[in-house]
């Protein structure tokens, strides 16, 4: 941004084209008012432009997130039906004329249309050497202000890029356009330099007036010929306003060069931000950073927040040349290294290559992604998801962060979900945080995406066509959605993904009752207070493979095992949850009498609690047993002879192939053969699953289970 | 021994002294033939069988397969389409097999399976590996000229590890494959952490390689719900369920018994076979095992099995003839004809072979024809059980088991039946005759049945008026009890509600009707063993079966070291003269002699002690070095057997593992 030419121009705006009508008039005395006057008159329009600019900015600070949908650049149609509450805050303030949204230079042009009249009444008829006189002048403030400027100059540009990355405390929905922004502030700025400048100007004017007064009365026939030569300066200056005016207006569309650093174009960013709603700003963070080139970034953020989407979508508009490797479906840290290569070397075409599929380790990735890319100016690498790489080298993320040291212009991009501190063994490294959506943003990004009311059309006699359709479910849609995340999202599914699974689980059922013709489109809270058992079942947030429905009419029952397994099964949870010591009070024959005084002891039971506070045992883990003394209770409990065949011990096997029986715990514990071997019961034999098979083979366990 | 590796066996050259007989001789000459008559019986039942087994799953078969089929067309879906098939504990894979015809027949070469089991690897790269070589290698022999394609494609890009799901992603790419079915054999069996790696996996390739799996259940669908969140994502399930194993058994079973078989097999071995299937086994293989089993011994151990094939006389030598005139049923027959006809017929069977041979044969295809009639008894049993109100259709093996072993005409079962004929009233009694009727084979009772239909139909036709249906005098709800009390005593009788003519004219009949059934099932259920050379057709054994399917390994090991003596028979340490149990001897094996009094001592044994006792036991005046060898030896061997190991609880004890008689 030239401010030289910018203020050359307002300069040159200040004699109008109507200044031949002023100079007509020649009345000095009232060009000596209207200079006294000066200062009384700027100061409100001082006051108006002020207004104007805070107004302006609100405007643009509101606007994307009122305009959640449409282009902030296309006019609001204040009849459209307002979908939210913040629909009549948009409406309200739209109707205000003054904050008609309008381009900049539209802006620009009006505030200078509406300024200029007055300034050049007083400009105009100055008399030729005051002309020159002040010409002088202002070149010399041209220089001061020049001087001023330039170091200035990539503060500026430092400015522009700065709220990008610190103003965190903004609103999310307000980043939409900050670039435009910035450079709204930016004329603003120059405008209040200008007007600032004005006032100077008009000071020293007054000055030269008074002195001159005398003179200029002698000059004025040298003024005539003057004007001609201003006037037809003024026409040059005129086009190259209108040039640099197109440039302003430009600046939205054309590539934006920022000391010397490529960005992406707005027009392209403007999709990416509609693509990826609520992340705009890490986008633009991400776009300058790769812009400048650090050789390590990382994006993190928790599950389901845009990292590979964002990530992806950017390099995707962008002309860099990247690769993206997805690390969870590397199975081994070699794996990884093998389709970082592979990828890379789809990524820059190279045909010809003599690699041969050697990625043993770290060093020889660097040396072959240094070959691979000998010569690119630039190349972008993403990791994605490399902190939960199966089986990764431990320094596998510390290497790949140096990646970048090794090759000049290449950066890797790491996204992972929650980084440790200092986990890149590195600092200064630029990171890029994605927090998780909140409630407002969630919604949004929902509401862009109704699910349909109807599946099949209705019938025609209904009047009913896809518009009111289509209106229907943009206003039902989110009104659902707010709902299932004030009853259920909100405090089990809160990221994006499994909310909009629970959503979509519950519309159908949701909406069951329209289509059914119970209730209107519109008739969300009749809706809501029937359907509100949908709202109170949890189970809806349960993971489950089969979808209830289908499993309600298939479900028969599991299949039933055999009559000795379910014995054994049996024996081998007494066996792991019985103490060994109490077998002979449990299982020997001769002991009956001895266990029946049990339950009458003569121990009295207190009804205080015990020092230590005892967990039943069935709520423990099983213990483990050796083979042995399962297979003894098994003949202990059953209440006939066992002739222990061959068929016991492959039940044995059937069973821990089933998992029912696990061998565990000890030294050799893998080792079937090893002498007295430790087994345990599985995970699947509780305490209830027993007691239903002791039930299936009429089996009283609770007589043999030890408290 | 432990110096060499291999042996090189040197024979002598003198020929051993028992030589080995290569003329048959005697019942041996037969074999042949009756491995032959095995052959043709067995392929007929085992075909039978066969067909069957594809019914019982037919249903669930089509049911994946079409579950596969939408697969295939909608792929749109981004959670891996899974059938989840519920089966028994072994409930063999042969669900799984055909439906694995069916992918591959339909087709060929757009479709793969992969059936992956537990053992195929312990971790994920090794399930990937055995994943990808079963999926690409499929069938890669039938079109040949496509195998350079893949070679070109796998060398343009850089080489992939072998455990790199790219390799078949570019194979289904090559081949334009649309569907690769993952069938887990085992699901239970896997680590459900790797499990759910692999599924997690498999969900991140569904958008390049059309994944569909396959989940054999035996347990419980919940052994599935503990799979990881992220996995169960990936998933989208459907459930089927194959026939439970019980109603499979009873399928095959249904199959042999009904079968143009011309072996039978008897009670005993029926109800063990079912007993051991029930205790300990779902499978059906096994039950097809015993089966042919018992057929093989019948046929290859009972040399009179060659009757059944009707052979000639010159082909069968004179013992066979011998064999059968010693037959016990032939003997009973003989000795009943004696006494009353006398010796004249007989005479002929006795010394005449051709006359024999004739005889034999007709008897076994006569006994053949009554047990055939027993069986469609068995059926008539079942419809009639089907017609009767609150009575439950019991089993046709259960059935067969009580006719076999010719008890079922006595049991009470049976006996209430045919009075509960008695009460049915006329729309029942109407369809009980019809049902009965439709079995093929009742002909030979249709004569009666179907005049007694005739007079029923006549009965129903004058009664046209009413809508209500006859009824049985002897039914309890037409009669009213009456209580009186006379003389302080509750008196209660019976009074029939009044009935009309046509009531008591039914009642007559259903007394006829019951009649003729019972006089039916007197006709056919006789006891199978009072038949006519049933030793021939009906084969009952149980001990081989035992012997073969059910041995009891720790059983023996114990019996041999516990008691040697039963299986050396040395005379040295035979058990005293008047049967008292072998004592500890120093001629007994030292392992024997060991394990002994491992088994008179505690838990932890204190090897000093058990060394002085196995000293004593061996004899004080042998040579020391020479019995601890001996001792050393005894207990290495106990303990590769795992009866005993060292404990860290005190050094100088070995710990006792294993305990007798389990």
């Amino acid at each position: 941004m030239d401010l030289k030419a910018d203020i050359a121009r307002q300069a040159l705006l200040a004699t109008p084209g109507d200044a031949q009508k002023h100079h007509a008039r020649s009345d000095q005395s009232a060009a000596v008012l209207k200079a006294q006057n000066l200062p009384v008159n700027t100061a409100p329009r001082q006051e108006e432009l002020d207004q104007l600019c805070g107004e302006l900015s609100i405007y643009l600070d509101v606007s994307p997130r009122s305009a959640r949908t449409s282009d902030p650049t296309k006019a609001y149609k204040p009849g459209q039906p307002q979908t939210t509450s913040e629909g009549s805050r948009e409406g309200q303030r739209v109707a205000s004329p003054t904050s008609q949204p309008c381009t900049i230079a539209e802006y620009l042009e009006n505030e200078n249309s509406a300024q200029t009249p007055k300034s050049a009444s007083q400009t105009v008829p100055e008399q030729s050497h005051y002309l020159k006189h002040s010409d002088k002048r202002r070149t010399e403030y041209f220089i001061k202000s020049e001087q001023q400027d330039t170091p200035q100059n990539p503060a500026k540009t430092a400015h522009q890029e700065a709220p990008s990355l610190r103003d965190d405390e903004q609103p999310h929905g307000v980043a939409s356009r900050t670039l435009v922004h910035t450079a709204h502030e930016q004329h603003t700025n120059q405008l209040h330099e200008l007007t600032h400048l004005h006032k100077l100007f008009m000071a020293q004017q007054r000055d030269a007036l008074q002195r001159n007064l005398a003179v200029s009365a002698a000059q004025l026939d040298g003024l005539q010929t003057q004007l001609a030569v201003a006037k037809q300066a003024h026409a040059e200056l005129d086009d190259e306003f209108l040039a640099i005016q197109k440039d302003v207006a430009g600046l939205d569309r054309g590539c934006i060069t920022v000391m010397g650093l490529e960005q992406l174009p707005d027009e392209l960013m403007l999709t990416i931000f509609e693509q990826w709603p609520c992340r705009e700003q890490q986008l633009k963070q991400l776009s300058a950073l790769c812009a400048v080139g650090p050789s390590t970034l990382v994006i993190h953020g928790p599950h389901a927040t845009g990292k590979s989407g964002i990530t992806r979508a950017f390099l995707e508009k962008s002309k860099y040349c990247y690769a993206v490797i997805q690390c969870r479906e590397c199975v081994t840290g070699r794996h990884l290294l093998e389709r970082t290569i592979a990828a890379v070397q789809s990524a820059v075409h190279d045909k010809n290559s003599t690699y041969q599929g050697r990625c043993e380790n770290l060093s020889a990735l660097a040396a072959h992604l240094q070959r691979l890319l000998a010569g690119r100016k630039r190349f972008i690498l993403v990791f994605d998801g490399v902190d939960r790489q199966r089986e990764a080298p431990p320094t596998l993320l510390p290497a790949l962060a140096r990646l970048g040291e090794l090759i000049p212009g290449l950066t890797t991009i790491l996204i992972v979900r929650h980084p440790a501190p200092r986990f890149l063994h590195q600092t200064g490294v630029p990171h890029i945080s994605l927090s998780s959506y909140t409630r407002a943003q969630s919604l949004r990004i929902l509401a862009q995406e109704p699910l349909e009311i109807f599946l099949e059309p209705p019938p025609d006699d209904l009047d009913y066509d896809d518009e009111t359709h289509e209106e229907d479910k943009k206003w039902l849609w989110p009104r659902f959605c707010d709902a299932v995340w004030a009853s259920l999202a909100q405090n089990a599914a809160r990221d994006l993904l499994s909310f909009r699974e629970v959503c979509h689980k519950l519309w159908r059922p949701f909406v069951a009752p329209i289509i059914k013709g119970d209730f209107g489109t519109r008739d969300f809270s009749r809706l809501l207070v029937s359907q509100r058992r949908l709202f109170q079942d949890e189970s809806v947030l349960l993971d489950t493979i089969i979808t209830p429905t289908k499993s309600a009419s298939t479900k028969k029952g599991s299949p039933e095992l055999p009559y000795y397994a379910k014995w054994l099964l049996i024996a081998a949870y007494l066996a792991s949850f019985n103490p060994a010591k109490l077998d002979a009070l449990y299982f020997m024959k001769s002991t009956e009498r001895k266990r029946r005084k049990k339950g009458g002891g003569t121990a009295k039971p207190s009804n205080r609690p015990g020092q230590v506070r005892k967990i039943p045992r069935h709520l423990l883990g099983a213990s483990t047993f050796t083979l042995d003394r399962s297979l003894s209770i098994l003949h202990a409990i059953l209440p006939h002879d066992l002739r222990s065949t061959i068929d016991v011990y492959t039940q044995v096997a059937t069973l821990t192939s089933l998992r029912l029986l696990v061998r565990g715990g000890g030294i050799g514990g893998s080792d079937p053969l090893e002498p007295g071997g430790k087994w345990r019961t599985g995970l699947a034999v509780t305490w209830e699953y027993v007691q239903a098979l002791a039930r299936s083979v009429d089996f009283g366990l609770l007589d043999y289970i030890a408290e | 021994m432990e110096y060499e590796k291999a042996y090189v066996l040197g024979t002598d050259d003198d020929r051993p002294a028992k030589r080995r007989r290569i003329e048959a001789k005697g019942l041996h000459t037969s074999w042949p033939h009756r491995r032959q008559a095995y052959q043709t019986a067995w392929k007929q039942q085992r075909d039978a069988i066969e067909t069957r087994l594809a019914d019982v799953d037919a249903a669930t078969v089509e049911d994946v397969s079409t579950f596969l089929d939408e697969a295939v067309v909608n792929t749109r879906s981004e959670r891996i389409p899974t059938g989840i098939i519920l089966q028994g504990a072994d409930g063999g894979s042969t669900a799984l097999n055909q439906i694995r015809k069916h992918v591959t027949s339909m087709q060929r070469a757009r479709r793969r399976m992969v059936v992956l089991s537990a053992n195929a690897g312990s971790n994920l790269k090794a399930l990937l590996k055995a994943l990808i070589i079963r999926a690409t290698l499929q069938q890669s022999g039938i079109d040949e000229d496509e195998e350079d394609d893949v070679q070109s494609t796998r060398s343009k890009g850089p080489r992939l590890l072998n455990y790199d799901l790219q390799i078949l992603c570019d194979h289904v790419c090559d081949r334009k494959l649309e569907q690769i079915v993952i069938a887990f054999e085992d699901t239970e069996a896997f680590d459900l952490d790797l499990l759910s790696e692999l599924i997690e996996l498999l969900g991140y390739w569904k958008d390049r390689i059309p994944f569909v799996c396959l989940f054999n259940i035996a347990t419980d669908v919940d052994a599935l719900q503990r799979l990881s969140r992220s996995a169960m994502k990936c998933l989208d399930g459907k459930l089927f369920d194959v026939a439970p194993s019980g109603e499979a058994v009873e399928q095959v079973l249904e199959t042999i018994i009904t079968s143009k078989s011309s072996l039978w097999l008897g009670a005993g071995l029926i109800s063990m076979v079912l007993e051991r299937q029930s205790d300990y086994i779902q499978s059906i293989g096994t039950l097809v095992d015993s089966v042919q089993y018992a057929y093989m011994s019948a046929y290859y151990a009972n040399a009179l099995s060659v009757f059944m094939a009707s052979p000639h006389t010159r082909e069968l030598s004179t013992t066979h003839f011998e064999a059968a005139r010693s037959l016990p049923s032939f003997r009973t027959w003989v000795l009943r004809i004696l006494g009353e006809r006398g010796p004249e017929d007989i005479k002929d069977l006795l010394h005449n072979d051709k006359g024999i041979l004739d005889f034999v044969v007709g008897g076994i295809e006569a006994g053949q024809g009554v047990l055939n009639k027993m069986i469609v008894a068995l059926k008539v049993i079942r419809k009639l059980q089907e017609a009767l109100p609150n009575t439950t259709k019991s089993a046709l093996s259960t059935l067969y088991v009580q006719a076999m072993s010719g008890k079922l005409l006595g049991t009470p079962a049976l006996r209430s039946q045919l009075l509960l004929v008695k009460k049915v009233p006329s729309d029942i009694a109407v369809a009980l005759l019809e049902s009965a009727l439709s079995i093929e084979g009742f002909e030979s009772a249709a004569r009666a049945s179907d005049s007694v239909q005739q007079e029923l139909k006549t009965l129903l036709s004058k009664q046209k008026d009413s809508t209500q249906p006859l009824r049985s005098e002897d039914d309890i709800k037409n009669a009213t009890l009456r209580t009186t009390v006379v003389a302080q005593k509750v008196e209660l009788s019976k009074q029939k509600s009044a009935l009309s003519e046509q009531d008591k004219a039914y009642t007559a009949l259903l007394g006829r009707i019951s009649n003729m059934f019972q006089d039916y099932f007197a006709d056919t259920l006789i006891n199978p063993k009072d038949l006519l050379f049933n030793e021939i057709f009906i084969y009952d054994h149980k001990s081989p079966y035992r012997e073969v399917f059910t041995p009891r390994p720790r059983h023996a090991i114990e019996r041999a070291l516990a008691s040697p003596h039963d299986y050396l028979d040395c005379d040295c340490c035979a058990p005293g003269h008047d049967g008292e149990e072998a004592t500890l001897a120093s001629t007994q094996p030292p392992s024997a002699v060991l394990y002994q009094l491992y088994l008179e001592s505690g838990n932890l044994i204190n090897a000093s002690d058990l060394w002085q006792a196995f000293q004593a036991v061996m004899g004080d005046d042998k040579d020391e070095a020479e019995t601890m060898a001996l001792f050393q030896r005894g207990l290495a061997e106990l303990r590769s057997l795992g009866m005993m190991k060292p404990t860290r609880k005190r050094a100088d004890h070995v710990a006792k593992v294993m305990w007798r008689g389990l």
